[in-house]
């Protein structure tokens, strides 16, 4: 990485007592678009709350285009932010909500204009600058949610969750649709989720959370192909987790074979799911190993013997336990 | 479908009845007194007569009407400068001093408001409370005298209505959304900005409620300055009552009881004008 836009250096917070990131580095480059993924209560929102000044490190430092802004207050950071219950203004209508930022730096109102019918053609929203916020769908008020923040021009934009609230279809597309705003605008983005998938289908790079620590930092494919850690395999993408000689290995499961393999089993579950199955198996020394396959279902009935093999190329050994 | 809708409207009826017989009566019985002739003993003629409203307008009413609309506004101002930040703190404490300081709030209604008021005879009078915290404190020399003066009746109002602005203010901090100042702040919003554009604009339906409840009844309350205010500070609610329950003169009381409405009702109607806004929590 050339080109440092926000760098967090040895972040540390506490609330009650209760640590909350615990010591998070992390370096983000102009124009990339970072996920931080974990499960809820690992620090990934807290991280970006500090990143927007809602919120002050105990200890560390944020630097953003080089000058350290940790103590700076959040209207004066450069980095704007999509929140997860959208917050949209009811006061204003779509218009004023989009120009509130631009209204505020006193730009001149015919520019403000501009910007905001720019924003909206941006988001697919042409025409809606007079609705209410309360006139509109979920995906409508994120899309505005997204056109208030990205108005401003940000060096960063901070999403947090934003597409949590919407159904699966939406979800998608949404997905496809942030992911060509943020080439098209060149705005490093700083997306948070908990659904791997999400992160592995957006992100140039992944940041992997847990307990308020970093687990993983890495491309999606190295993560889901070379997982650190037992936590991360089994988080991104379910891999299986084999231990043997003291050490644990990752195997994913589309990579374990069904029959004529080294390791004898009984079947324990079978289960078939858009055109996937995945056959569970309970090896001799009760590790329990799950194999996925593309196409239809397989015959085979919880009790069978069976046997399952793999590759050893396909065994990565992770750190860590579960 | 027939039985539904009829049924709607036989759900109506208590509240018609209850209106007709609690509001509009009375109101027409007084409209209609109020251009009757006093009679000599008690009570009033059925004689047709203007001569009520003429004498409303007489400068000596005149001028006690004026006087107590600045006396209402001045009550309304204060009310509004300190109860409009109380229920703003009060909204933001946690449950547990929510609760406490609702408690405290509450407690001044379990007496009576004219027992209350005498404790204000006892910190305002010459050589009271009041005056001997402030000489011994050194900072006045001689007795203020404060009883029976305007600022003790304007102390008396703002005490009296103080609760109503800070609850109505309370409740509306109370369902604001704070997620909605931490996204102006994160668009570029400072501090103030950011209570100028969301927080004042959001409650502004609990403090516009909080200006009538204190504005109306503030134009028609007695006997604050009578207490408070000796026969020193006249307003029209004492004039009215005097009129009433001294002089016998139940037509003239209730000429000036009719322009006290409609003056009131002009206030109210200019000031939804003023601030443009019809959605006064709860009131209209």
């Amino acid at each position: 990485m050339t080109d440092t836009i926000l760098s967090l250096e040895n972040i540390k917070k506490s609330f009650d007592g209760e640590n909350v990131l615990k010591n998070i580095s992390l370096d983000i480059g102009r124009g990339e678009f970072i996920t931080l993924l974990g499960s809820s209560g690992c620090g990934k929102t807290t991280t970006i709350r500090i990143i927007a000044g809602l919120e002050s490190p105990d200890s560390g430092k944020v630097i953003l285009n080089g000058k350290d802004i940790t103590g700076l207050a959040p209207e004066k950071r450069d980095v704007n932010t999509v929140f997860q219950n959208y917050a949209l203004f009811p006061h204003m209508n779509v218009e004023k909500n989009i120009g509130y930022g631009l209204r505020l730096k006193k730009k001149p109102a015919d520019e403000i204009k501009k910007e905001v019918e720019k924003a909206l053609s941006l988001v697919q929203l042409e025409g809606f600058e007079k609705r209410n916020p309360t006139q509109l769908s979920g995906g409508q008020r994120q899309r505005v949610a997204i056109a208030r923040a990205i108005v401003n021009k940000p060096s960063v934009l901070l999403l947090d969750e934003p597409l949590g609230a919407l159904d699966l279809m939406l979800r998608r597309q949404m997905q496809m649709e942030l992911k060509k705003l943020q080439k098209a605008l060149g705005i490093t983005f700083i997306y948070i989720t908990h659904d791997q998938e999400e992160a592995l289908n957006m992100s140039s790079r992944i940041v992997v959370m847990r307990d308020g620590n970093i687990e993983q930092i890495g491309t999606p494919s190295e993560v889901y192909d070379t997982p650190a850690t037992a936590f991360v395999a089994e988080f991104v993408g379910g891999a299986n987790l084999y231990k043997n000689d003291g050490k644990t290995y990752a195997i994913r499961s589309e990579h374990v074979r069904l029959g004529a393999g080294d390791y004898d089993g009984i079947v324990i579950e079978n289960s078939f799911t858009a055109g996937l199955s995945k056959v569970k198996v309970r090896l001799k020394d009760n590790q329990e190993i799950t194999s996925s396959h593309m196409g239809m279902n397989i015959n085979l009935n919880p009790g069978d013997a069976i046997s399952i093999g793999w590759d050893k190329k396909d065994m990565v050994e992770v750190q860590g336990e579960k | 479908m027939k039985n539904k809708k009829l049924n709607k409207y036989l759900l109506r009826i208590p509240i018609y009845i209850f209106t007709i017989l609690f509001v509009i009566l009375p109101l027409a019985y007084m409209v209609i007194i109020s251009f009757l002739t006093k009679a000599k003993t008690w009570g009033f003629d059925f004689t047709f007569t203007l001569e009520n409203y003429k004498k409303v307008f007489d400068p000596f009413y005149l001028n006690i009407f004026l006087e107590s609309v600045k006396l209402a506004l001045a009550s309304t101002v204060l009310v509004t400068l300190i109860g409009y930040p109380f229920g703003y703190f009060m909204g933001r404490l946690s449950e547990r001093w929510k609760r406490r300081m609702m408690m405290l709030l509450m407690i001044p209604f379990w007496t009576s408001g004219l027992i209350r008021l005498n404790g204000w005879i006892i910190i305002f009078r010459s050589n009271g409370v009041l005056d001997k915290l402030l000489m011994f404190s050194g900072i006045t020399k001689t007795p203020l005298k404060l009883l029976y003066t305007y600022p003790a009746v304007l102390v008396g109002m703002v005490y009296f209505l103080l609760p109503f602005m800070i609850l109505s203010v309370y409740s509306s901090v109370e369902k604001m959304d704070w997620s909605l100042i931490e996204a102006s702040r994160d668009l570029g919003a400072s501090r103030l900005e950011s209570f100028l554009t969301i927080t004042l604009r959001l409650t502004m339906p609990g403090l516009l409620s909080g200006v009538v409840l204190t504005f109306v009844p503030s134009m028609g309350l007695f006997y604050i300055s009578d207490i408070l205010g000796g026969n020193k500070i006249v307003l029209i609610g004492s004039v009215i009552v005097e009129q009433l329950t001294k002089l016998r003169n139940i037509p003239f009381a209730a000429a000036l009881s009719v322009i006290l409405m409609l003056l009131t009702i002009v206030f109210l109607r200019l000031y939804k004008k003023v601030s443009g806004t019809g959605e006064l929590e709860g009131l209209f």
